[in-house]
């Protein structure tokens, strides 16, 4: 099953489409074109608490410069995509700060490795909505105009708006970033290719805790065939657009 | 590349499951917590999922024979204790609905097979759900049952350890279900992804849950009974 383009756009801004995208496992889009007034480039939690300096992620002490490393990529694309009409979406997880929207054992894990979900730290209550750690980061904000999702796990569709948001934009086709790899990017991934839309993941957009686990996520959705989607480096998706 | 302050270095040497990042001591006992978080397992509360079980899914894995038996060994292990099993279908999805084909089977011996049929044989009493994606909750009925049931702790098993078994891991994480990733009962499409979908579980003090061995879960619910049971009854469970 595959999103038809049943929805009519916001705008009647008559743009450009593109040619396919150099990738892997296969050339990306599979209807083979990109048409901006149907395509999201959705980027995944890239929030302080993820990658910058007292968040969740470096009170556990995780090395920051594997999730930091898809930002200049991330901030080039974005620089791209927007005067092209794509429409551009952000994520931020978080909770409530009085942890109702928190399942009890999420909270007790994070208090067991020293970074409990609403606990306070250099970067206000970790994970809370609000809370300065829970910001997007300067490099990749939100600009006026673009939504963000607020979500309570690591799946962006998952108790949010997301869905009904992009059905009403008319969206059938998604282009992530963001962080981690193989956590809340693969998730959302997979929960929007369950759904129908065509995604690909921009490799160097990306990164996770571990080399290895990054390497690995990449590789679920290239060896399977493509079941998830396609994926490709930000230069190949950039150059398909001039 | 340091793994993180809080670990010993990189490269922590000795370590045990391929060597792969928070898999170290998966022998002894579940990674990176002792499951579950809340320390009593409920055999009520508790549901087997079995993931992939459609032909599609146990026909990708590179080496599917270990995890049918351990699938086997648990699902009779568990029933014993009166634990829900459930067997979940994935949807295939309409071939030529996406151009590229991603839906064929590399191996033309595989072709002949239907994609839908189950790979794995249920008992009577065990539940087999369809869903229409590759996460398990999506389009299907196993949320509303699970709860109906009760359950709030899933062990979760199957084929294609990177698809159907991670994605219903993640959704079943998501709705707040306490979950334990069966490694030795997980058919995986690839040894280097199977390493990666494990050791990813671990990350963050687990941020999926926890993974452990058919044989953790068997001790866990044997503990369970007896507590239970209290000290007179040990020793007397289903047939």
């Amino acid at each position: 099953m595959t999103r038809t383009r049943t929805a009519a756009p916001l705008t009647t801004t008559e743009g450009r489409t593109f040619g396919v995208v150099e990738a892997a496992p296969y050339p990306w889009p599979h209807d083979g074109s990109i048409d901006p007034e149907h395509t999201a480039v959705m980027n995944i939690d890239w929030q302080r608490d993820f990658c910058g300096p007292g968040g969740y992620l470096d009170a556990m002490g995780y090395d920051l410069s594997l999730t930091r490393a898809g930002l200049r990529p991330t901030a080039a694309v974005l620089d791209a995509v927007r005067p092209l009409g794509f429409h551009v979406l952000h994520t931020r997880e978080g909770h409530r700060p009085d942890l109702s929207d928190c399942p009890r054992n999420k909270l007790w894990r994070s208090k067991r490795i020293g970074a409990g979900i609403g606990d306070p730290g250099p970067a206000g209550r970790i994970l809370i909505r609000g809370e300065p750690g829970w910001e997007i980061v300067p490099e990749v904000a939100p600009l006026p105009g673009e939504q963000v999702v607020d979500k309570p796990g690591k799946g962006a569709f998952y108790s949010s708006d997301l869905d009904l948001m992009l059905r009403t934009m008319g969206v059938t086709h998604l282009v992530l970033t963001g962080i981690t790899t193989d956590v809340c990017v693969h998730t959302t991934m997979r929960e929007a290719n369950d759904r129908g839309y065509e995604c690909l993941l921009l490799s160097d957009c990306t990164g996770a805790t571990d080399v290895a686990n990054y390497e690995a996520s990449l590789n679920m959705v290239t060896m399977q065939g493509g079941v998830f989607g396609s994926v490709a480096t930000s230069a190949s998706f950039l150059a398909a657009l001039r | 590349m340091t793994q993180g302050r809080t670990r010993s270095g990189p490269g922590v040497a000795g370590r045990a499951g391929g060597g792969r990042l928070g898999l170290e001591g998966l022998g002894e006992g579940t990674v990176p917590y002792p499951w579950p978080y809340d320390s009593a397992l409920n055999v009520a509360r508790l549901a087997l999922v079995v993931a992939g079980a459609n032909q599609r899914w146990t026909d990708r894995c590179v080496d599917p024979a270990p995890a049918r038996a351990a699938v086997h060994q648990t699902t009779a292990m568990v029933r014993r204790y009166g634990t829900h099993v459930v067997f979940l279908r994935h949807a295939s999805q309409v071939v030529g609905s996406r151009g590229p084909d991603c839906h064929r089977l590399s191996s033309p011996h595989r072709r002949s097979r239907d994609p839908h049929e189950l790979g794995v044989r249920p008992m009577p009493t065990d539940t087999v759900v369809d869903a229409a994606g590759i996460d398990g909750f999506f389009g299907s009925s196993l949320d509303t049952m699970l709860q109906a049931w009760g359950c709030t702790h899933l062990a979760i098993a199957g084929f294609g350890l990177e698809g159907p078994v991670h994605s219903t891991l993640r959704s079943a994480n998501d709705r707040g279900y306490e979950c334990l990733l069966l490694a030795d009962a997980c058919g995986a499409v690839s040894e280097q992804t199977r390493q990666g979908a494990l050791s990813t579980v671990t990350m963050s003090g687990g941020i999926f849950g926890a993974v452990g061995n058919s044989a953790h879960l068997a001790a866990l619910l044997e503990a369970a009974q007896a507590a239970a049971l209290g000290p007179d009854l040990r020793g007397h469970l289903l047939p």
